[in-house]
């Protein structure tokens, strides 16, 4: 669904931001886009939805280069911007002038997901805060029924109970012939949410792998005493002992920490990348 | 269902409906603005200043300031999505093509402006007139003899669309103090255009005559001859031959304007954020 191909990116001359960049995104999976401050994350969304183009290589989104930002791509891709615009209606004039653009828009879904994240459907959008702002803006994505659903950071901003909101509602959106790209750097916010893990990091894609891969061949332990653990792949201490991962030889199905395989991916990258190839 | 990526007309409709709901409150107070200001000047001659208009004439250079200014002045807000990130995603993403986008914004600024100017001032010469008739006992008449429109003056809406045609373009470069920023451009450009001319008669010409000091680009030469018996001087005057004036006059009426337009379009759509 989403092909990226050798490409290369640079927002300044020598001083590239992606170096012959691969990825390949199939539909029916919500991915978690994790990376550092920096490393890309939101340029890489960016060019999946053609708001930035690429120095060399492609990019195609349903066998569409995204960079024309044809209609027909357009009407089959959404975008949640970190920061975003809403303009001065309110919440029944929006869906009127902007539903209408999309063939598969879901009015009845809307307001459902609206009730879902108790936002009042007669309020002037001007008068929201940043967070109910955005789970209109979350919320119209949804409704839209696009085969492409791009989110960038779309925690930021949401309160406790809207995070759990926010995973209950993406789940129940979610279709077999849908592609859903969250980017965070708030990783515990997608727990049972995603279902593959993209890590980018030094100008490429360091890791691709869906959750079940991830479960059948890490396990994932908070230990008391590392010495006796064999092979550690990554330990990170805390009062409460050491949370380890370890490759999975006993073929048990623990929960994945996505913070602790990011931080392992990015600082202990070899071993991990091996256990997986 | 097969779709269009260039042009649909009911897509087109669409995106005119956001744009002109999105800029509504602008549009009606900026038109109210314009037709306030043209009644309220010709009303204020009419009943405090006790000036009498007796032609449409007399009132041409209100007429072509307005048109000019408020045209410049819309027209330079186009494409201001850009001023800001949140806005230029909201622009861009939205399924509609650039040209559609490209289009609503021409017929919006260019063409519609130019179509509510001339109903407004309709309205408010009659308004005006209807004033004066009151005042004077319809003793004062105002001929509607429009003579503004005969003698080349056709000529300032050829520089009308032209005007029109660079503001749009120089909106695709500019996001903020378009109108300024588009004014000291033309006046760079211009002004190069000028020092290149200059410095290539004098490279042709050296300081004969002081050719390099009057010329109007690529359109005429002035040759100062200087008579020593009796100290006076005059110019002599080279102009480009008619055919050639006639070929830039067609270029500039019906070529420059649209290859600008052109040029908008493709601007806008490799437009990134």
């Amino acid at each position: 669904m989403i092909n990226i191909k050798s490409l290369s990116f640079s927002y300044r001359k020598k001083k590239p931001l992606f170096q012959d960049l691969q990825l390949s995104l199939e539909a029916g999976h919500i991915y978690g886009l994790l990376g550092k401050n920096g490393a890309g994350k939101s340029t890489l969304l960016k060019q999946i939805a053609g708001l930035l183009f690429p120095d060399s290589g492609t990019c195609e989104v349903m066998g569409y280069s995204s960079a024309n930002r044809q209609p027909s791509f357009l009407q089959e891709i959404f975008l949640v911007p970190e920061e975003f615009y809403l303009p001065k209606f309110s919440v029944q004039k929006y869906v009127n002038i902007y539903s209408p653009f999309y063939p598969n828009f879901d009015k009845a879904a809307f307001f459902r997901y609206l009730k879902e994240f108790n936002i009042p459907q007669d309020q002037q959008l001007t008068e929201m805060s940043y967070g109910q702002k955005k789970k209109v803006l979350i919320s119209f994505a949804l409704a839209t029924n696009t085969k492409v659903l791009i989110m960038d950071e779309p925690t930021n901003g949401l309160d406790i109970p809207s995070k759990s909101q926010f995973r209950k509602v993406i789940a129940s959106a979610v279709s077999d012939d849908k592609c859903i790209v969250i980017s965070t750097h708030q990783v515990r916010d997608l727990d049972n949410l995603i279902d593959s893990i993209v890590i980018i990091d030094d100008h490429k894609i360091v890791f691709k792998e869906d959750i079940q891969t991830v479960t059948n061949k890490l396990s994932f332990r908070t230990v008391t005493r590392l010495e006796e653990i064999e092979t550690v792949l990554f330990a990170d201490s805390s009062l409460r002992g050491h949370n380890i991962i370890t490759p999975n030889t006993g073929f048990d199905h623990n929960k994945v920490d996505m913070e602790l395989l990011f931080n392992a991916v990015l600082s202990n990258q070899k071993p991990i990348q091996e256990i997986f190839n | 269902m097969h779709t269009n990526n260039f042009f649909q007309p009911t897509r087109m409709l669409l995106y005119f409906k956001k744009y002109a709901t999105d800029n509504l409150k602008f549009y009606i107070l900026g038109a109210l603005a314009t037709f306030g200001i043209m009644t309220g000047i010709g009303a204020f001659g009419v009943l405090v200043a006790h000036t009498t208009y007796t032609s449409t004439t007399n009132i041409i250079p209100f007429y072509y300031i307005g048109l000019y200014l408020g045209s410049a002045l819309l027209t330079s807000r186009s494409f201001n999505e850009f001023s800001s990130k949140e806005k230029s995603i909201d622009f861009l993403m939205l399924p509609a093509s650039q040209f559609e986008k490209f289009l609503t914004t021409f017929l919006i600024t260019v063409v519609g402006y130019f179509i509510f100017y001339h109903i407004s001032c309709f309205l408010s010469l009659n308004i005006i007139e209807g004033l004066q008739n009151m005042k004077y006992n319809n003793q004062v008449k105002l001929v509607h003899d429009y003579e503004f429109l005969s003698n080349y003056r056709e000529y300032w809406y050829y520089g009308y669309f032209l005007l029109q045609a660079i503001i749009l373009l120089a909106a695709t470069w500019f996001h903020k103090y378009t109108l300024i920023k588009t004014i000291v451009s033309l006046f760079v450009v211009l002004l190069a255009v000028a020092l290149v001319h200059s410095f290539i008669i004098l490279c042709l010409f050296g300081t004969e005559g002081e050719m390099y000091k009057r010329t109007a680009p690529f359109f005429l030469v002035g040759k100062q001859i200087y008579n020593l018996s009796n100290n006076s001087s005059y110019t002599e005057i080279y102009i480009i031959p008619e055919w050639l004036r006639n070929t830039y006059l067609f270029i500039v009426k019906f070529i420059v304007g649209p290859a600008l337009l052109v040029l908008t379009y493709f601007r806008l759509k490799d437009k990134e954020i």
